[in-house]
């Protein structure tokens, strides 16, 4: 369950729409109330926060549920097409997103959440490129931020995003960044990290997202040539991913990390012997992913590995 | 207005688990209050919906939360505790269990039992004495009364979250340890709530079918640790009792379980184990001569993990097992 904190997403909300809250009160409670609830000092009362989100077009539930179907259950496809994602299966994660298809309510975050996964999958799956996944995530976003860009590409604006409009956001910096727009991507990736700073999502969604925008931070930076910025995202990650036990992240990110300690070396920026250290991270990262029985990295590490130090020595 | 989705939640979940009602709400809100839920009249609190879901072996992470600041103080309190439980910093995570105390509302049953749960943990962590066990087994026996009146295990017309079930570990963990508590339904008298457990062949028999509940209601991500748990207790129980042909299947089970699973801890000590069982067994997994490079691999994943995430007791517990068992020094 993603969490969040109902004082701070209203004053964010309210501020990013460039309402006063004489406005956003009108009709509704007295002014104070929603100053001592901005300020901290006293919690909204319930009846007021859904009229106040109502007012400013947002979700006013103060629990609901993202993806639901026609019958009205939670899709519980939704988690094996994540999974089946997680492992790289698309063909599976496929079958799966046809069937929470078939059987989805037509409520609008359901269709936004099924809009994002059918767009990644048709780009995942090669059936379109990035220019066409910019143009859909762009549109599904749009279904609950309409200009969503206006708290994006502004320098200092924040919006509270919902996760999962954050993770639209992500996939809209990763097309961009597919595309070479590197610092489009990045503008993205900075935006949704002051969102996040904001501090109106709670831990650990907050970390975890925080790691996939960070994720996907390091390799732009990787891809520029900042070697050195993109081993801090790394380290900053993995740090992360220890803290909220976020396994699968970590061998990935141990092999990163060596890669980029050999092209420091390589590239004279390091001495030789960080060669070793480079050699300890991978074989880190492949005893956990043969511990996790993930063959896709096993084999990535062991490739690199060789590539880089010969034979590879088992126990 | 938009309605939440929790009510149709539940009506699927009966209908596709066959279910009753009752057994998802008893213990932890009453039969009306859970009605105005489910017909979304009324919604109920986060911790509540959260324990629900829990009990439904629901992935919560469905759902959004939008909490008072009050509220979001609560919550990233126990996650704070939750956290440094892991790590091993018990000082803090005791700090921080006593200040949760004191902001906890009054008739909050649900935080009275996280916060017996913990106490509990920090008990087990706490120094060897004479009284241990029956701190231990108190609080887990008190803290599972709070929600699960009825001693009856995990099956399809009793459901438990995942705390349910590590409190109910607990209690098979400290069975040998004849604990009596006073029995809160009949003052006066007092109860031995360990002893049902003092055969070991049916707390196996308890044991497995826990794994076969939790294959059928636990069956995402979130409740890993508690799956492993489980398999855990139950592989300390047949590495005790030598039954080394169960213990190779209940391994090669758990793994299984846990392939592809989200966090790397529990794995640790899953390899440790098959590495010994390896080690005891002298034979490789498929029965060739290969054994000491087989157990020395399985070695090596869980000093992976626990080097990775810094578990520094486990860490020296492999480094001692291949030091003195192996004749190997073990190194990255």
């Amino acid at each position: 369950m993603a969490y969040y904190l109902m004082n701070k997403v209203v004053k964010l909300t309210r501020v990013a729409l460039g309402m006063t809250q004489e406005e956003l009160c009108e009709g509704i409670c007295d002014v104070r109330a929603l100053s001592r609830s901005e300020n901290e000092k006293q919690g909204l009362k319930k009846e007021n926060f859904r009229k106040f989100m109502e007012r400013m077009g947002r979700v006013s539930e103060p629990v609901y549920v993202v993806c639901v179907d026609k019958a009205g259950g939670l899709l519980e496809d939704q988690e094996n097409m994540e999974r089946a994602y997680k492992r790289y299966d698309y063909e599976e994660a496929e079958k799966y997103l046809r069937k929470m298809q078939e059987r989805a309510d037509d409520n609008v975050l359901t269709r936004q959440y099924l809009a994002r996964a059918e767009a990644l999958m048709d780009y995942r799956r090669k059936r379109m490129g990035a220019e066409e996944l910019l143009k859909r995530i762009d549109q599904a976003l749009r279904m609950t931020v309409q200009e969503y860009e206006k708290y994006v590409y502004g320098v200092d604006k924040v919006f509270p995003f919902v996760k999962e409009e954050l993770l639209g956001l992500l996939s809209l910096g990763n097309a961009y960044v597919h595309l070479g727009q590197y610092a489009k991507g990045k503008q993205i990736y900075n935006a949704m990290l002051r969102c996040l700073k904001a501090g109106y999502m709670l831990k650990p969604d907050r970390i975890a997202v925080e790691i996939t925008v960070r994720n996907s931070l390091y390799h732009v930076y990787d891809k520029e040539g900042r070697l050195e910025d993109a081993l801090h995202q790394i380290e900053d990650c993995l740090q992360k991913s220890k803290r909220v036990d976020y396994g699968h992240m970590i061998a990935p990110l141990l092999g990163s990390k060596a890669y980029n300690y050999i092209w420091m070396v390589k590239q004279g920026v390091w001495e030789e012997d960080k060669m070793e250290d480079a050699k300890r991270y991978l074989r880190q990262a492949y005893y956990i992913a043969a511990a996790r029985r993930d063959n896709r990295v096993m084999d990535i590490v062991k490739k690199f590995y060789m590539e880089n130090y010969g034979c590879w020595t088992h126990v | 207005m938009e309605k939440n989705g929790f009510g149709k939640m539940v009506e699927d979940y009966q209908k596709r688990y066959g279910v009753e009602k009752k057994t998802i709400y008893t213990g932890i809100c009453s039969g009306a209050s859970f009605t105005r839920a489910e017909t979304e009249e009324r919604n109920l609190d986060y911790l509540v919906i959260e324990t629900l879901l829990a009990r439904m072996g629901k992935k919560a992470d469905g759902f959004e939360s939008l909490l008072r600041p009050e509220d979001g103080e609560l919550w990233e309190k126990r996650l704070e505790i939750k956290s440094a439980m892991r790590e091993y910093d018990f000082s803090s995570a005791c700090k921080i269990l006593l200040d949760y105390q004191k902001k906890i509302p009054k008739e909050g049953k649900l935080h009275e039992q996280f916060c017996l749960y913990y106490e509990m943990k920090l008990a087990e962590r706490g120094e060897e004495s004479a009284n241990k066990a029956y701190k231990v087994g108190g609080l887990a026996w008190q803290a599972l009364q709070l929600t699960k009146q009825d001693g009856e295990l995990p099956n399809e017309k009793n459901l438990y979250t995942p705390m349910e079930m590590d409190l109910l570990l607990t209690l098979i963990r400290y069975r040998q340890e004849g604990v009596s508590l006073p029995d809160l339904g009949k003052p006066g008298t007092v109860i031995f709530p360990l002893d049902m457990w003092k055969e070991d062949c049916r707390v196996e028999s308890a044991l497995w079918d826990m794994t076969e509940y939790m294959e059928v209601y636990y069956c995402n991500d979130q409740q890993e640790e508690i799956k492993g748990d489980v398999w855990l207790e139950l592989m300390r129980l047949l590495e005790r009792s030598g039954r080394d042909d169960r213990l190779r299947l209940c391994i090669e089970k758990a793994l299984e379980s846990f392939t592809g699973a989200t966090g790397i801890r529990r794995l640790a000590e899953l390899h440790f184990t098959k590495a010994k069982l390896i080690g005891r067994l002298k034979t490789g997994w498929g029965g060739n001569d290969g054994w000491k490079s087989l157990c020395k691999e399985e070695c090596m994943m869980a000093y992976a993990i626990c080097e990775t995430m810094e578990m520094k007791m486990d860490l020296e517990e492999i480094e001692r097992y291949c030091r003195e068992e192996l004749h190997w020094l073990i190194t990255l």
